[in-house]
């Protein structure tokens, strides 16, 4: 399957609550300039085994996935797909959430996680984005990122078996992560830091790769200690 | 006037007569400020040419004639035209007043002007004890210059000073009436300073009592802006929402809720179940105000610390510029991003609204004066806000925590 951004993205819509897939396909599908590449909407899920279903019958190009799913939550999913080697991206959906849940699905291998209160359009420069591979943070997951590799520790860093430079993040990925956390787009960024867009988009997937790979145990520790709060 | 003919040199006896321009009286002064103002012309020191002057009345009056000349000659001090430079006073010409004073002082006795040495040597060394007491802390620039060098110290120059005062006194008493006067001399003296302490004591009374109200009145000003701050927060941000609402239910609901909050805060007890976390204040705050305002207020904590002292006075500023945003913005979000660790706690409060022109903002608008840069401020932390008409605010909000000993930790 190409990324051809022109094309139409194949979306499918997971959630439990049938007003927000109607609510989203409606705000999605809503004939507009700035929705454009036209986004349409495949297939729709309820529930984890509803969704893999779906998944492996229409495979799409976007999974539209929210984190809090009956029968195991959003990653059950990924987990669920991941035999069928599909190019479907996800990308995690949902209100607030326990830092575990959502540091849980982008581990899983969703390639980003919005909050419910997103707007139309912003939601559907996050799905294109993701279907063109790239990684979205909103502020809540660049929050979320920065607290779960906060501190240098070297020596954790060189006690890991992995590779130890998946431990950390670079000077400037934490300045565009703070910038995300502070609630500036990719494009205001650029202009902050004196970088193309392009450069960011590469420091967020970066950031994402350690996310997912980083063997960093603090981020688990972390992130079971984020879920009594 | 003869002010502006014959600059020739003056002797140092008659110097005033032939100087020109006139001389403005000093600032510096006892009387009306003459001998300071040639002092200050001349540049000697004022304090040794009052003595040589007094000392000058005391024969004969010479003294006193040469200061209605003096003042003849000089014109009262202008206020409008401030002091002008002055010179710094020359050893020399110190040692030339002084001459010429002793030169007078020898013409005098010699016409008969002289009321005997009885009173002169008393009166002179009177005059020396003034100079030694008055004469200016800078040492070196003074006509004790000398002296300076052996009691540079206040206690010795006191000292030094009252004992050649009351020898000098002394001896004038013993000429006048006996040494058996000298008694009641001293008791009447003493009578005397008890008079000027009669009269000096309300007035010291009260200096110690205005201090004492000044510093009052700044603790009931600080009281009184903490207060301020508190209400502009709390009564009369639920008093601006009150008038907007149109719906009755939502307008009792407000008022409900401000009565608790307020009576909760009047009668010294927090809020019932306050948060004990910054995280979890910062995130009910983003939602309270999301609530009151109907925007939405994407709200970000990274690291986390106990609700104290600071992190309070932290929250207040980031709730008073997270409800301006959601209020004055236009924007449909407001995105907070809180950083908290053991040194200090950083607040980004951004928009995407209107915008405003930080400088044109008027003094009365108490929200950004008061809830946040003061108490920032006063808390030792700083606010930046960055702002244009059209692009949106982002104020940034830096506050350090005060430093906490650990026992044991390094460093």
């Amino acid at each position: 399957m190409t990324a051809n951004p022109k094309a139409t993205i194949r979306l499918v819509l997971v959630d439990d609550h049938q007003l927000i897939r109607a609510g989203v396909r409606a705000e999605l599908t809503r004939p507009a300039a700035a929705m454009d590449p036209a986004i349409e909407v495949v297939g729709e899920a309820a529930s984890v085994e509803e969704a893999i279903d779906v998944v492996r019958r229409t495979q799409p190009d976007v999974v539209l996935l929210d984190v809090h799913l009956p029968g195991g939550g959003g990653r059950s999913v990924i987990e669920g797909i991941a035999v069928d080697k599909l190019s479907t991206r996800f990308l995690a959906l949902s209100v607030s959430d326990a830092a575990d849940d959502v540091i849980g699905v982008v581990r899983a291998g969703a390639r980003g996680y919005v909050t419910k209160t997103i707007s139309a359009e912003d939601l559907h420069d996050a799905i294109v984005r993701v279907h063109g591979g790239e990684a979205v943070f909103s502020p809540r997951l660049a929050g979320f990122v920065l607290d779960a590799f906060a501190g240098d520790e070297p020596s954790v860093a060189v006690a890991n078996a992995g590779d130890p430079d998946l431990d950390r993040l670079t000077k400037r990925e934490r300045e565009v992560m703070r910038l995300i956390a502070r609630g500036y787009s990719y494009r205001e960024i650029a202009t902050r830091l004196f970088v193309s867009v392009k450069t960011v988009e590469t420091h967020v997937s970066a950031v994402l790769r350690k996310l997912q790979l980083s063997s960093r145990h603090q981020i688990t520790a972390w992130a079971n200690e984020r879920r009594l709060v | 006037m003869a002010e502006s003919n014959a600059p020739g040199a003056p002797t140092p006896a008659a110097p005033r007569l032939v100087h020109a321009p006139r001389t403005q009286r000093s600032s510096d002064r006892i009387l009306f400020g003459v001998v300071g103002g040639f002092a200050r012309r001349w540049s000697v020191d004022a304090t040794l040419l009052r003595a040589a002057v007094g000392l000058l009345a005391l024969a004969g009056g010479i003294g006193v004639a040469l200061y209605a000349a003096g003042m003849a000659l000089s014109d009262p001090r202008d206020p409008a035209e401030g002091v002008p430079p002055v010179a710094a006073p020359t050893a020399r010409r110190n040692v030339a007043v002084a001459v010429a004073t002793l030169a007078l002082l020898l013409a005098a006795r010699q016409m008969g002007l002289w009321p005997g040495n009885e009173v002169m040597v008393p009166a002179a060394i009177v005059a020396i004890a003034v100079v030694v007491i008055w004469a200016p802390a800078t040492p070196a620039e003074g006509a004790v210059g000398v002296l300076h060098r052996f009691s540079t110290a206040p206690l010795m120059r006191w000292t030094v000073g009252a004992i050649l005062a009351i020898a000098g006194v002394a001896a004038l008493a013993d000429r006048t009436g006996g040494l058996g006067d000298v008694g009641r001399s001293v008791s009447a003296i003493a009578i005397a300073l008890a008079g000027i302490g009669v009269i000096l004591a309300p007035a010291l009374g009260r200096l110690l009592a205005s201090i004492d109200t000044e510093r009052m009145l700044r603790v009931r000003e600080e009281e009184r802006a903490a207060l301020a701050a508190h209400l502009h927060d709390s009564v009369l941000q639920s008093l601006v929402l009150i008038q907007r609402a149109d719906d009755p239910r939502r307008m009792v609901s407000l008022a409900r809720r401000q009565e608790r909050e307020l009576r909760s805060w009047l009668y010294g007890s927090r809020p019932m179940g306050e948060p004990s976390s910054l995280t979890v204040a910062v995130e009910s705050m983003a939602s309270a105000i999301e609530i009151d305002h109907e925007v939405r207020i994407e709200a970000v904590v990274v690291g986390d610390v106990p609700l104290d002292e600071t992190a309070r006075a932290f929250l207040g500023a980031l709730r008073e510029a997270t409800t301006n945003a959601a209020r004055h913005s236009g924007a449909d979000h407001v995105d907070v991003y809180v950083e908290a660790d053991d040194t200090e706690l950083v607040g980004y409060v951004r928009d995407t609204g209107v915008g405003f022109e930080p400088s044109a903002v008027p003094p009365d608008r108490h929200g950004i004066a008061d809830s946040i840069l003061g108490r920032i401020d006063h808390a030792g932390g700083r606010v930046v806000v960055t702002s244009r008409p059209g692009d949106g605010t982002e104020v940034e909000i830096l506050l350090p925590r005060p430093r906490i000993l650990r026992v044991g930790s390094p460093a």
